[in-house]
């Protein structure tokens, strides 16, 4: 089987948002050298997807989400939503363009002198909407975000996933067509996180709204988006859907950032003493990764009848990758490196994704 | 006491009250825009006008580093041009306001440069005009901070007042030299040091009150 999307992508109507070889210099200042933030980035999302951007601190990801809403202008290329190159606009066209574009802030950037109502109000002031429209939008969205109860309250008295739920109510009060999260859920504990991931993909599927992300947590990403762009100093490394980029991810960066992941899923024993060489009598470590549940488990039996080897299963988990199935199975093959490719080759030819994560000694072999 | 003088002593602290009230407010009707224009005409701020914050910078540097004695005298023909006088506690408002326009500036700058930057990117990220910004963001944001900053200026005030008996001026410091120590009223020297001890807890209090009132930020006590 193949990682084909769950999602209907329509080849035929042109992308939402389309970066075109971007590149964004910061010219050389007082304090500083020149930077290249952006480095020739070209990116395109599709109306109604969640699109990650994850990389590390200085990536560039900040200057990337930007441009969309203009915040930041590029030096050189092309910054497209909805055919419209936006770079040129100023003026009420460039206001007109982000009160189409909603925006959440790592930081919430809730104003302290305003209640709930009033903060989510603020947008459709600043587009000069009535009194009573502003009453019709603003309180189905705090409907919305589960804070109808708190209209009055004042955002000091909110807990932090609170408050970014009024900022998601405030990005959406002037119904964007595209929200653009700022680290969204980085100032938040991980419990918060999950609801309020779950709350963006429930937006996503409740109104349609595209949304673009960026981040450090790969959490983020496994949870919520259907694609995925990995950028490392101002390049993308590495783009494509979340599932098969989970699966089978090429660059080094993304390997790292998923590497986490996959340790968290090794036994303890495995973890402590896996090694990158085979050592002799003991197992091969690999990681088999599967989307949906039927096709593994005739794989694996019939891997260990075509080897004739006894196939340890050490762990098996399926997780729920934005909700399609994802599953993951950790398996030993006793034997040497000549078995263990052999294993590979097989599991490969069976469309599933495996990879050799190392060996680990013989006493392991009764483990899992 | 006798009934004159504390006729006097009612008299005098009505002036103070109406040389303070009148400067006060005349200078935050011109002093608030100012500090509004410095705090969003630097370089990296919302208009980049860095000339005419420069400009405005030096003006208000020059009138805070003139001492007080020496403003009064020095724009005594500003203060007949727009009083008719010299003399008096309706002129004493003239170098009283003047004194207080560049003060109430410099303390609405730092209140409006407090407010963090987040917001200002969150409202252009809205669409919002710089003017926008500036009067449904940045001065409702920094409305504790400057009412604080007033109250201050307020209580300046009282005791700048004190100093314009010297030219003339009426008010309780008036009062205080001319009976208290010219004639030798230790008594009347008390009274007007108490009051005046009065007004500025009044003041005091009541600025502070009204800046807790709008204050909706956490608070850590």
């Amino acid at each position: 089987m193949s990682f084909s999307s769950d999602r209907q992508r329509n080849g035929v109507s042109p992308p939402l948002i389309r970066l075109a070889n971007i590149s964004k210099i910061y010219p050389k200042s007082r304090s500083s050298d020149e930077v290249v933030a952006l480095n020739d980035v070209s990116l395109d999302v599709d109306r109604g997807e969640i699109f990650g951007i994850i990389g590390k601190s200085g990536a560039g990801k900040s200057t990337l989400i930007r441009l969309i809403n203009q915040l930041e202008q590029p030096t050189s290329g092309q910054v497209v939503i909805d055919d419209q190159d936006v770079t040129s606009l100023t003026g009420d066209g460039l206001r007109n363009l982000r009160r189409s574009i909603g925006m959440i802030f790592q930081h919430f950037n809730l104003l302290s002198s305003k209640t709930v109502f009033d903060n989510v109000a603020l947008p459709l002031q600043i587009a000069g909407a009535s009194r009573s429209e502003i009453k019709q939008v603003v309180e189905p969205l705090l409907e919305l975000v589960g804070l109808s109860d708190k209209r009055d309250r004042y955002p000091a008295e909110l807990s932090g996933g609170q408050k970014q739920r009024v900022g998601i109510a405030r990005a959406l009060a002037t119904r964007p067509k595209i929200l653009l999260c700022d680290e969204a859920t980085s100032a938040l504990d991980p419990e918060t996180t999950t609801s309020i991931l779950q709350l963006l993909l429930d937006i996503n599927l409740r109104l349609g709204i595209t949304i673009v992300l960026i981040t450090h947590e790969i959490k983020v990403i496994k949870d919520i988006c259907h694609q995925v762009a990995v950028l490392e100093q101002g390049r993308i490394v590495e783009r494509g859907e979340t599932l098969s980029v989970f699966a089978q991810p090429n660059h080094d960066l993304t390997r790292s950032l998923i590497a986490n992941e996959i340790n968290n899923e090794l036994p303890e024993q495995v973890r402590t003493s896996i090694a990158s060489e085979p050592s002799p009598g003991g197992q091969a470590i690999l990681r088999v990764v599967f989307t949906g549940t039927a096709a593994t488990e005739p794989v694996i039996s019939r891997l260990a009848r075509r080897l004739n080897i006894d196939v340890n299963i050490l762990y098996g988990r399926v997780d729920r990758l934005r909700g399609s199935a994802f599953g993951v199975l950790l398996i030993g093959i006793p034997g040497d490196q000549e078995v263990a490719l052999k294993a590979v080759d097989f599991i490969t030819a069976h469309h599933l994704f495996v990879e050799v994560l190392g060996y680990v000694p013989n006493h392991l072999r009764a483990a899992g | 006491m006798s009934q004159t003088i504390l006729e006097l002593l009612a008299k005098s602290t009505l002036e103070t009250i109406y040389m303070v009230f009148i400067a006060g407010g005349v200078g935050a009707l011109f002093g608030l825009p100012l500090g509004i224009i410095l705090a969003t005409t630097g370089s990296r701020d919302l208009f980049r006008l860095p000339f005419l914050s420069r400009s405005i910078g030096a003006i208000v540097n020059g009138v805070r580093s003139t001492p007080f004695i020496i403003l009064v005298v020095a724009i005594i023909p500003l203060t007949r041009l727009v009083t008719g006088t010299s003399i008096g506690t309706t002129a004493a408002i003239v170098p009283l306001t003047i004194a207080s326009i560049p003060f109430i500036a410099r303390i609405t700058e730092a209140a409006i440069r407090e407010v963090d930057r987040g917001l200002i990117e969150a409202a252009t990220a809205m669409g919002a005009t710089p003017l926008q910004i500036i009067f449904k963001v940045l001065v409702p944001e920094a409305l504790p901070g400057i009412l604080l900053g007033l109250t201050l200026a307020m209580v300046s005030l009282i005791g700048y007042a004190a100093m314009v008996g010297a030219v003339g001026g009426g008010g309780l410091g008036d009062l205080g030299i001319r009976y208290g120590y010219q004639r030798f009223m230790p008594e009347v020297m008390a009274a007007v040091v108490i009051i005046l001890i009065l007004l500025v807890q009044i003041v005091q209090t009541g600025g502070e009150l009204l800046a807790r009132r709008v204050n909706h930020r956490a608070r850590s006590d």
